[in-house]
This record gives structure tokens, sequence and C-alpha cells, in this order.
């Protein structure tokens, strides 16, 4: 025993104190005061900063340098023509991702100039004068980084386990089947995570399906994005982020646009957005549901089926995405009688019909009335509340 | 001590909290005071040399076992008629029970709950459903079915104040209800260890009247829902 006794004062009771201050900060309830974040994320802020200017450097580096030389160069036409074609190759690449507008069309100005033709020659110094437009192309979006950071860490946590680590719609946790009850499987498509890369698209564009500007103008605008985070898709997993804050999903957005950072911070400036009508007061009238069942006869039955004889919407159509073998997806036309609308809310519908829905086999009817386009909504509704009491043949029911 | 009670079984999952404390309370104190009176009486003035006594073995068995079987038995009891009551109800009882019924499925997911509501008309998988994120709310005093899976990883549902604590497992569904008897806004945490951001996987619990579930429901649910 008296031997034991110095071990005890000598290392154990050492040993207990340390443990308890070591506790302490465990137990209190200081927060940020004991832990600081940042210095867990130094490699993940610069790696985004990394990100952002190395995109950068791609304008500065590599194009304008190019464009730079061939003042100098004239007396070299092989050099001009090599120098040319690799920025033209630039270029392209460069458009490629762009959406059409001001920025694009300055693209095809310089695109459209020929590589050893004299003319070119003879203009090249409004050329040089295009080069350094280049450099003033419009800018759309610049990046905060205090917010983008917030967003990466809110992505992490809230989008990262379905749109990939990487943004690009593959998932961290793939499922099976997306959403859980296997008998639901004719009633609930296999829906793919957006890509805000663009890799998965058949031509590297950014395309999101449901926006409010005219097709290809622009990816979307922000509200697009915002609107689809908070109020979710139904039918699809994507649930509705109501519990954010503006300044939250304002955040989300800004990250997101990092995925595809060049596509968003050159895009039209002003991209012409599309506002549909209110809502007549009368759809549920008879006269616009019988109007409405004669247009979407003609117009929408090919694809989405004669529900209302319970014929089930053709499948196997296409979409502009390719999975991993480069083949592109199928998907199924909407059973607008019994699934729930993506977008659901009488104008969002309304823009849907009218601008189409990007990158699958919906196209934009731009030529259809107004009026025409509220009977076959008021027809889709009609069809909707048959389903519900019950009385539209179905094989689920 | 608890957080406050909002469930109707939530106070027979406070006994049985209180039960298995007050027993293991005992045996503690029991155990403690033989060591400490063993120590103080046994000392090495008092008694310098050890001795061993050996009684009959089987009553040490007896003592030992009786003591054992009486706290389970009353464990038992608390825990069949408090937990039990909340997990052994079937689906079609429930609802052959309370006319009245509040479906929601809940998909735990890395890191986020996902609740999907059945809409208007109550049934899922048709044609008015919607899905939340992070925010579960139900009218007071209706039976709230709750049907528990996960899109990935193990999680846990927990709603401390309604005294519910269940697994989110994936590839099973599991079926839990309760019935909230207070409005006002709770946290909803996941207590498995799920990820890296799983101390950030916190959802909102809002128990509302009657009429503002109404509203709020016909306002989620969309205007293409039959209204």
């Amino acid at each position: 025993m008296s031997k034991l006794f110095p071990l005890g004062i000598t290392i154990i009771i050492p040993l207990g104190v340390i443990f308890l201050i070591l506790s302490f900060p465990l137990t209190s309830n200081t927060g940020p005061k004991s832990f600081d974040p940042k210095v867990f994320q130094t490699d993940e802020i610069e790696l985004l900063t990394a990100k952002i200017s190395e995109v950068d450097s791609l304008l500065t580096d590599s194009i304008l340098p190019i464009l730079a030389d061939l003042k100098g160069s004239k007396e070299g036409a092989d050099k001009l023509e090599q120098n040319m074609m690799k920025m033209k190759a630039e270029l392209a690449n460069f458009k490629h991702i762009l959406p059409k507008g001001q920025n694009n069309n300055k693209i095809d100005e310089l695109l459209a100039l020929v590589p050893g033709d004299q003319a070119w020659l003879d203009e090249i110094q409004d050329f040089i004068l295009l080069q350094s437009s280049l450099n003033n192309l419009k800018i759309r979006w610049e990046p905060d980084i205090q917010r983008v950071q917030k967003g990466q860490r809110m992505y992490k946590q809230l989008c990262m386990t379905c749109h990939g680590k990487n943004g690009d719609g593959v998932p961290v946790t793939p499922e099976k089947s997306v959403t859980v009850p296997a008998d639901a499987e004719s009633s609930v498509l296999q829906v793919r995570p957006r890509d805000f890369t663009g890799i998965t698209h058949k031509d590297k564009k950014v395309v999101f399906k449901f926006i409010s500007t005219e097709r290809e103008y622009s990816p979307a605008l922000e509200d697009d994005l915002r609107n689809t985070i908070k109020s979710g898709l139904p039918g699809s997993p994507m649930p509705g982020f109501t519990s954010l804050s503006q300044e939250e999903i304002d955040a989300l957005v800004d990250y997101i646009k990092t995925f595809a950072y060049l596509t968003w911070k050159y895009g039209n400036v002003n991209p012409k957005v599309y506002v549909s009508p209110k809502p007549p007061h009368d759809l549920e009238a008879k006269v616009r549901i019988d109007k409405g069942r004669q247009a979407y006869l003609t117009l929408c039955m090919a694809c989405h089926g004669d529900i209302e004889n319970g014929k089930d919407p053709e499948k196997d159509k296409t979409v502009d995405w390719v999975d991993s073998s480069g083949k592109p997806i199928p998907i199924m036309p909407r059973n607008f009688a019994f699934e729930p609308l993506k977008k659901g809310k009488f104008q969002e519908l309304f823009n849907s019909i009218r601008l189409g829905i990007q990158g699958t086999p919906m196209p934009s009817n731009p030529s259809l009335s107004d009026e025409d386009t509220w009977d076959i909504i008021s027809y889709i509704l009609h069809l909707r509340k048959m389903a519900n009491e019950g009385k539209l043949p179905h094989k689920k029911n | 001590m608890l957080p406050e009670n909002i469930s109707t079984f939530g106070h027979l999952v406070d006994n049985l909290i209180l039960i298995i404390f007050v027993i293991t309370l005992m045996v503690t104190v029991l155990a403690f005071g033989i060591i400490i009176y063993a120590v103080i009486r046994y000392n090495r003035n008092s008694n310098p040399h050890t001795t061993y006594k050996f009684g009959p073995f089987i009553s040490k068995i007896i003592y030992l076992d009786a003591a054992m079987i009486v706290f389970d038995l009353i464990i038992a009891y608390a825990s069949v008629s408090g937990w039990a009551h909340v997990i052994m109800r079937s689906r079609s009882d429930l609802i052959s029970e309370h006319k009245e019924y509040v479906d929601v499925r809940i998909i735990g997911r890395q890191f986020f709950w996902s609740f999907n509501y059945a809409g208007l008309d109550n049934k899922m998988d048709t044609n008015d459903d919607f899905i939340i994120a992070n925010k579960l709310v139900v009218p007071i005093d209706t039976l709230v079915l709750l049907n528990l899976t996960s899109g990935d990883v193990i999680h846990s549902f927990f709603a401390p104040h309604l005294r519910l604590k269940y697994d989110a497992i994936p590839g099973r569904s599991m079926d839990v209800w309760f019935k909230a008897t207070k409005t006002g806004s709770y946290e909803i945490a996941c207590a498995e260890l799920c990820g890296a951001e799983h101390y950030r996987m916190k959802a909102k619990l809002e128990i509302v009247t009657k009429e503002q579930y109404k509203s709020w429901l016909n306002e989620r649910s969309g205007a293409l829902s039959v209204r």
C-alpha cells in the first residue's frame, strides 16, 4: 500500500486533473469561442480560390496572349495560322459553355474572321479592339467568397448526398430506387439529380429544366433556382427547403453557380424573362375543359397519352443528359392525373407549356395563345379531379 | 430535468426512465454502501489478517437472482405498458381507432430529414404529395403516423419533446406514431452518428392548431390539387 500511494499521487491524480481540464470545454457551453472552424477549412478555402482563379486564367493566360502575339507575327503566316487555329479552338470551347446572348454573339464575330484572309489582315486593328472587348465581356455574376464558402458548407449538408460532391449529379450515396415503396415504381419516375456542371449533358451545357427565361438564352434565373430550392419538386426526391432563410438560399445558389463558373459569370446580363399572365377565374368551366380536351388531343396526347381513356404516357423518350456509357437517359412523360406535378402552380404550369422543359422532349409552344394554354391547364385540372374521385381508369386503382 | 413532455405517451416513457433510474440508484447506493462499510470496518488496523468465510453457494445465487428477477420484472412491466404501447400497435389498428390522422413518410438523408406528406387526400403516392426538408408540421391532438426509413446510412429520428426516438434503417420501413398535446416549435435531431455533418442534421417540429394545419396544407399542396 505504501508503495502504491506515491504511484497514485504521481500518475493517477495528475491524469485525473488533466482529464477534468480537458473535458471542461466539452461540457461548458462556450461554443465558437473554443472552436474555430477556419482551422479545419483552410485547405478548402484555398482550393475554392484556386478553382475560381483557374477558370479566370483561361481567359487571361491562354486566349489574350495569343491575340496579343498576332500583332507582331504578320511576317510568319504559318505561325499566324497556327495561333489562329489555337485561338479558335479556345474560343469555340469557351463559346460552347456560354448561353446564347450578347457575349456569345461577340465571340461569334471573332470566330467569323478567317485566318490567312487578306481582309482579316486589314482588319487587324479592329480585331485587336475586339480582343480587348473580350476582356470587357459583360459580367453577369461575380462570386463573393464569404457567401460561396457559407454555401459550400450548406451544400455539403443538404445537397451533396444526391447532387454529388462535384455537383455533377452523381450521388454520394446512390439509391437503387429513389423513392421508398417498391410497388410505387410506376407512379414515381426514376429521377436523376440535376447536374450543375454540365458534364453529363450531351453538349456539355449547363441546363436547368424549370426556368422562366427563353430557352437556351440563360442557364436559369437566380430566382428560378431559389424557387426550386424553396418549394422542391413534388414527385421527385427533391424536397422543399422551407426552413432556410433568404441569405442561406442565396449562399447556396452562389455556391451552385461556382460549379459552372464561366457560364454564370459571362451569361446573359439581362436575360429575357417570361412572365406568365394571371390565371382566369373560370378555369373549371365546362367550355374550357372541352376546348382544352381538343387542344390536348392534338398537342399533348402523342407523348402524354390519352389519360382519360386509361392509356399511360409513352415511354422511352430520351433526354439530353447521358449516362456514364454515353447513352441518353430515357424518361417517361408525366401522367397528369395520377402523378404529382413538379411545378404544379398554375403559372408555373403555364410556363412549362409555353417555354417547354429544357433538355427533355417537351417542346416550347410559343405560338399557343394564352387562352388556349389556360384551356389545356383547365383540362389537366379536370383530369386530376377525376383521378382523385376515382373516376379515371388506371392500372394502379 | 427532462424536456417538456408534449405527447400522449410521454409520461409512460418518463416513468420508465424514472423506474430504471430509481432501481440503478438503489443498487448503486447499496453496492457503494457495502464497499465503504467494508473499507472502514475491515481496515488494516482493526483487521490485520484476512479471513475468508464461505456460506452455502446456493444462498448467494438466490439473493442475487431474486434481486435481479424482481428488478427485471419491474422494468419489463414498465416497458410493456410504456414503450410497447408505442411500437407494438399496428398501423391499421391505429387508423381504425382514430378516424382522423396525418400520414408522413420520413426519409433520413445525409444530412437532412425529408418529410413526405400525403397531401390533401391523405393518401401516399397520389398526385398531391409534396416533400419538405427539415420541417415537420403536424396538427395538435391528431394521430400522426410516421413511416421511417433512410436513403443512405442509419439515422435515428429523435424528437425529445415527444419522447420518441427510432432508428431509420435503409431498406426497412418502420411505423411509429405520436399524438401531440401542445402547440409550439420543437426540435428534431438525428441520434445516430451518420457522417461528418451529423451534428447539423436538425429539423423543426411545428405543432399547430388544426385550422392552421389545414390552411398550411392547402398552401403547400399547390394550386393544381383538388380543393
